[in-house]
């Protein structure tokens, strides 16, 4: 998943980013409003971590102008304001979640977990696809019974086909939902973490349209 | 007696005073006006009467046998006196006497002019140098009825209007001072929390200047509980987020570690800075308790409250 973090300290944004990172999500981290603005123009996110108050600006116009823009990207809202009618301000505005700061990074991971889920279609975390068992929360796949262990990157690759079955999704698009802008990738990048998961979980488990890019394969 | 609290009841009580003291001023005044001028009229009618009567009175008494004696004259036709007289010479002899008069009645004096007694009301013309005088009586029950029923026909409808005329005062009072009410009772009526503008809407000038300054209060009010408000937000802020930056730094440094001597550190100083957390977040709720925000117009059951605290506290022990 490609993520947008908007957060102005940068301690609590360094710490974030390196969470989610290590959830194998790719992170922009952006600290002002102007700049998420950009990121936005720039590329398509799957989540958006949204601070309320930044230099430049409140988060919660922020957020009604995005979704008066139609932009349905899903956002959680990371804030120190704890009043219950800060909250209802800021769900109302169009927020999936709200974490008061301070917040537990595992928790806060999990709600990302959660929130995306929600947006794939459906909220359970146990799927079956085929002869694999797998745990969206906990990131454990198990094949015919056997755990099969995947690196951050490979799960996020498996989770980006699994949020969008029956999709052809382009090298380029795999690219963008897994690398943050200033991340240098091979050209090849894409292909040889495909090649891991087939290997890893079976030929079938994705397929190549010559050309065009690669889907989920029919379980 | 004392002076009613109330604006609407001293509005009334003075208003319907000073109507119902000068509708009857009023009355009596035109009652005694027209009285006066019913006498005036009577008198000249009286006297009028006695002038036109001496000088046939003269004429009979020259003309007739002095041996007749005192004459009463006979009715022509049979009716009702309303004015009776005699007439005498100066030694006080009756020379004549109209049929019904009572000669008891007359005063003894026939001195020219006006004269009253209980029941009459004489008027006496002399001539001959006072050899001849004639007296006229008139009955003052009539005059007396005349001037009753004046008071009777100014004052009956008095008695009618006067009650009408409160009663619209005070109704006109009450209409009057509505918008006054309607504002004491909009004010009344408003929670200890409601810092709305009362509204203007429809409200007579002479109380725009008191809604006015209402309103002015209030917004002061409410932009000093937003500016408290405002601060505690702030402070929350200011406290929280560096907290948090710490205690995700700490949360990322024991995962990220594989040294258990070191992941136990970090553990400590997370633990020690949710600890200073609740303790920046109790002096947050002091602070917004004693900005107001917790008021509420309704008394809440306090004994729940206490027993979380004091289970918190035996278990924070």
């Amino acid at each position: 998943m490609r993520i947008l973090l908007i957060e102005d300290d940068t301690t609590l944004g360094a710490a974030i980013r390196d969470q989610i990172a290590g959830d194998g999500q790719s992170v922009d981290w952006v600290t002002r409003l102007d700049a998420a603005g950009d990121a936005l123009a720039g590329a398509g996110f799957d989540l958006i971590l949204l601070d309320l108050m930044l230099p430049d600006g409140l988060g919660v116009p922020f957020l009604k102008n995005l979704r008066a823009r139609g932009d349905v990207t899903p956002v959680i809202i990371l804030t120190a304001l704890d009043q219950v009618s800060d909250r209802i301000k800021g769900l109302n505005a169009g927020a999936d979640d709200y974490l008061v700061k301070p917040f537990d990074l595992a928790e806060l991971s999990a709600r990302v977990g959660s929130v995306a889920r929600r947006y794939s279609g459906n909220p359970n975390p146990l799927v079956r696809h085929g002869d694999l068992d797998i745990d969206l929360a906990a990131r454990r796949i198990t094949r015919a019974g056997k755990a099969v262990p995947l690196t951050a990157r490979e799960w996020a690759l498996f989770e980006a086909f699994l949020a969008r079955p029956g999709q052809l999704l382009s090298k380029a698009q795999l690219e963008e939902k897994l690398y943050a802008f200033d991340t240098e990738i091979d050209s090849n990048t894409i292909e040889v973490h495909v090649s891991r998961l087939r290997k890893k979980l079976g030929r079938a488990v994705i397929e190549t349209e010559r050309g065009m890019g690669y889907r989920l394969g029919a379980r | 007696m004392s002076w009613p609290g109330s604006l609407q009841a001293r509005l009334a009580l003075g208003l319907g005073l000073t109507l119902t003291v000068l509708w009857l001023a009023a009355t009596a005044w035109t009652i005694l006006d027209l009285r006066h001028e019913t006498e005036e009229l009577f008198d000249s009618a009286l006297q009028e009467t006695a002038q036109r009567l001496l000088p046939l009175a003269v004429t009979e008494i020259v003309n007739r046998d002095p041996e007749d004696g005192a004459q009463t004259l006979a009715p022509i036709s049979d009716h009702e006196e309303f004015f009776t007289y005699i007439v005498r010479d100066d030694d006080g002899e009756i020379l004549m006497r109209s049929h019904a008069a009572d000669p008891a009645l007359f005063p003894a004096s026939a001195e020219t002019g006006f004269a009253t007694t209980a029941t009459h009301r004489f008027y006496s013309e002399a001539t001959l140098q006072g050899a001849i005088r004639l007296t006229v009586a008139e009955p003052l029950a009539e005059r007396q009825g005349v001037a009753r029923d004046l008071a009777m026909r100014l004052g009956l409808p008095l008695l009618l209007v006067l009650p009408l005329t409160l009663i619209i005062v005070v109704l006109a009072v009450r209409l009057g001072l509505g918008a006054l009410r309607r504002f004491g009772a909009d004010l009344t009526g408003r929670g200890a929390r409601d810092l709305s503008p009362v509204s203007t809407d429809g409200l007579p000038s002479d109380l725009r200047p008191l809604a006015d300054t209402v309103n002015d209060l209030l917004t002061r009010l409410s932009e000093a509980f937003e500016a408290e408000r405002g601060f505690a937000a702030n402070a929350a802020h200011e406290l929280r987020t560096p907290l948090a930056g710490a205690i995700a730094q700490a949360q990322r440094l024991r995962s990220e570690t594989a040294d258990p001597a070191t992941a136990e550190r970090a553990e400590a100083i997370e633990a020690t800075l949710k600890r200073l957390t609740r303790t920046s977040e109790r002096l947050m709720q002091l602070a917004r308790a004693e900005g107001g925000r917790l008021r509420t117009d309704t008394p809440a059951d306090l004994r729940p409250v206490l027993r979380v605290i004091t289970d918190e506290i035996a278990r924070s022990g």
